[in-house]
């Protein structure tokens, strides 16, 4: 029930960005949401705890956007009780005979990650989705030509999503992706197949710079120009940095939160984050009202 | 040819076509599961708790995963019971299903004024009196934990309302059959148990406590076989109808807590896991009535054999 981290949007673009990457948006009904029973397709270690679950679903692989999650659950399970919030972090879609399938990315951390990680092929769960508040995609008006993909640790889950969906309206993505070790950097030679940009911290040194990943966020903003949108995923410490870095610079971001969750749907108002309102200060659902949400909204605890 | 097996139950004034309610702060206002939920098709749906005033709710975080089940802390965060009245009860009633207003409130006063206030509202088909919520400073359970804020409240509620009124009692008493003798003296038409149970979470390596309120209650399939318990002392000491609720998460927990004396059942965590539960509920109760070969569901209720047993309930 660990929510899976997501990000930030920004002011301007926004919820009714129109949705030039083709990714469905936009309509003013809300999307269907599914709930349905999942084959698993491979389940790959990746070492260091991590694995790269692949889910045929063919729904949601057919109405997912980036930013979004899945609640998965095995059917008939006590404990763990709860759903697990889990962001798609790539979508294979339907081609010819072959079923639309969602990749997820995730690291053992209890006792629902560790039964996710003893899945094999063939084995079947439940998942719920698409859910959630997407990544709003910039129009080509946009001024910036570039967009930072600020990650930390199992936080770079969801970007493998939002790639093409940048590309499409004519972005050029970089991955700035801190983790605790340079074993902890998973996906990163993904990112580099795709020819996304990727600069590494690491807090033991390891590998790239050492340090955080915020280090890398000011070194991007201030030395090149034409960062037109800041994403970012990880713990909320780096989120808050990240919000305050932005905020300082005047560049928009959106920042995707994690939160226990109960149900994913709104309903058990249990996921809630500080948001800034008219009125003072409201709690946004994190499961509807984001996960997604502008940096400059968040009121940091 | 057969005939599907009778579900309607009748909990003294309150007539529900089925034995299913989605249980309060489980179910949003009950639009929220439009797309998993036929809900004309449950007997009921109890909204989350209102207030006289709009409530934000506790700062996160506000709910954990324990053993087989949850910990909440949410501090009753609603609408508040004008809103309801005015914008989401009128959504709720096409649906032609039984809509109970919980309510609750920090003095007595507070809880006459928010009872009469939704008692106002055209379609409401019954009042869940609200003395048991763990999470807010003042109210809630300081009512429902003492004899005499119980019997305060619940029959300074009875003066404004003629509707079916429930009384949705506490475990965390040490006697809960005072309490609910208490509460039908003072005009309960019917009693809903159980609450949560009062509860704690640690984080080990920070050495805190996880929720931002400390304490909360525990609701989920742990907490059953207390709840099956409590509502059978409740159902043997009490002449009124009895709601059960704790942990259902099928049709054969719904038909445990009925065959230990509850008429109609509420679903509350399995609508998180599940947002299809109450459906899936309510068609088990067919197939299962339709395997055992009983006509009627109410046949079901209390028609535990007793015999052998060699403890006493009623202590």
């Amino acid at each position: 029930m660990l929510a899976h981290a997501n990000l930030v949007i920004s002011e301007a673009l926004c919820y009714d960005a129109p949705a030039l990457s083709g990714e469905t948006m936009s309509s003013s009904s809300p999307p269907p949401i599914h709930d349905f029973t999942a084959r698993v397709s491979e389940n790959r270690d990746l070492g260091a705890s991590h694995y790269l679950l692949t889910l045929e679903a063919e729904t949601i692989a057919a109405s997912a956007a980036p930013g979004q999650f899945v609640m998965l659950r095995f059917a008939g399970s006590l404990d763990p009780l709860l759903p697990r919030p889990m962001s798609v972090s790539e979508v294979l879609p339907a081609s010819g005979s072959h079923p639309g399938h969602i990749r997820i990315l995730h690291k053992v951390i209890g006792k629902g990650t560790q039964r996710l990680a003893s899945l094999r092929p063939d084995d079947r769960l439940q998942a719920l989705g698409p859910l959630g508040k997407p990544f709003s995609i910039p129009s080509a008006e946009w001024p910036g030509s570039r967009a930072l993909m600020v990650a930390g640790g199992i936080g770079v889950a969801i970007f493998p999503f939002l790639v093409p969906a940048l590309r499409r309206a004519g972005l050029a993505p970089v991955l700035l992706f801190g983790a605790r070790s340079g074993k902890d950097l998973v996906l990163k030679d993904w990112f580099a197949q795709q020819g996304v940009e990727v600069r590494v911290a690491t807090e033991d040194g390891s590998e790239g710079v050492k340090g955080f990943v915020t280090t890398l966020l000011q070194d991007a903003m201030s030395s090149s120009p034409g960062v037109g949108m800041v994403y970012a995923c990880g713990p909320q410490a780096m989120l808050k940095a990240v919000g305050g870095m932005v905020t300082g610079a005047g560049v928009s971001a959106q920042l995707s939160l994690e939160s226990y969750m109960g149900c994913g749907i709104g309903a058990c108002l249990g996921c809630v984050v500080k948001v800034r309102r008219e009125s003072g200060f409201a709690y946004a659902r994190i499961c509807v009202d984001g996960p997604t949400f502008s940096a400059s909204e968040v009121l940091w605890e | 040819m057969k005939t599907a097996p009778r579900l309607e139950v009748q909990l003294g004034p309150l007539k529900l076509k089925n034995p299913v309610i989605t249980a309060s702060g489980t179910f949003g206002y009950g639009t929220e599961f439009l797309p998993f939920v036929d809900l004309s098709r449950l007997g009921g749906i109890c909204v989350k708790g209102l207030s006289l005033s709009p409530r934000k709710g506790n700062a996160p975080p506000r709910t954990f995963e324990t053993p087989a089940g949850m910990i909440n802390a949410i501090g009753l965060a609603n609408v508040g019971v004008e809103e309801f009245v005015r914008a989401k009860l009128p959504a709720l009633r096409p649906y032609g299903t039984a809509i109970i207003a919980n309510v609750f409130g920090e003095t007595v006063e507070e809880y006459v004024e928010v009872a009469r206030i939704a008692s106002e509202g055209e379609g409401l088909a019954a009042l869940e009196l609200n003395i048991s919520c763990p999470n807010t400073q003042r109210g809630g359970m300081v009512f429902g934990c003492d004899p005499d804020g119980t019997r305060r409240v619940v029959s300074a509620v009875r003066k404004v309302t003629s509707l079916p009124l429930i009384v949705k009692l506490t475990p965390n008493v040490t006697d809960i059959v005072s309490i609910a003798r208490v509460a039908v003296d003072a005009g309960a038409d019917i009693l809903s148990l159980v609450n949560t149970f009062l509860g704690i979470a640690v984080d080990l390596p920070r050495r805190r406590l996880v929720l931002a309120n400390g304490v909360g209650g525990v609701s989920g399939p742990a907490i059953k076989p207390q709840a099956l318990y409590l509502v059978h002392r409740v159902w043997r000491e009490m002449g009124v109808p009895v709601i059960g609720m704790g942990g259902i998460m099928s049709a054969s927990d719904a038909l445990e807590f009925m065959l230990v004396g509850a008429r109609a059942i509420q679903i509350g965590t399995a609508n998180f896991i599940d947002p299809a539960s109450s459906m899936k509920i309510l068609d088990g109760l067919l197939e299962s009535l339709e395997r055992m070969g009983i006509q009627d569901i109410n046949e079901m209720v209390g028609a535990l054999k007793s015999e052998g047993h060699s403890q006493d309930f009623s202590t």
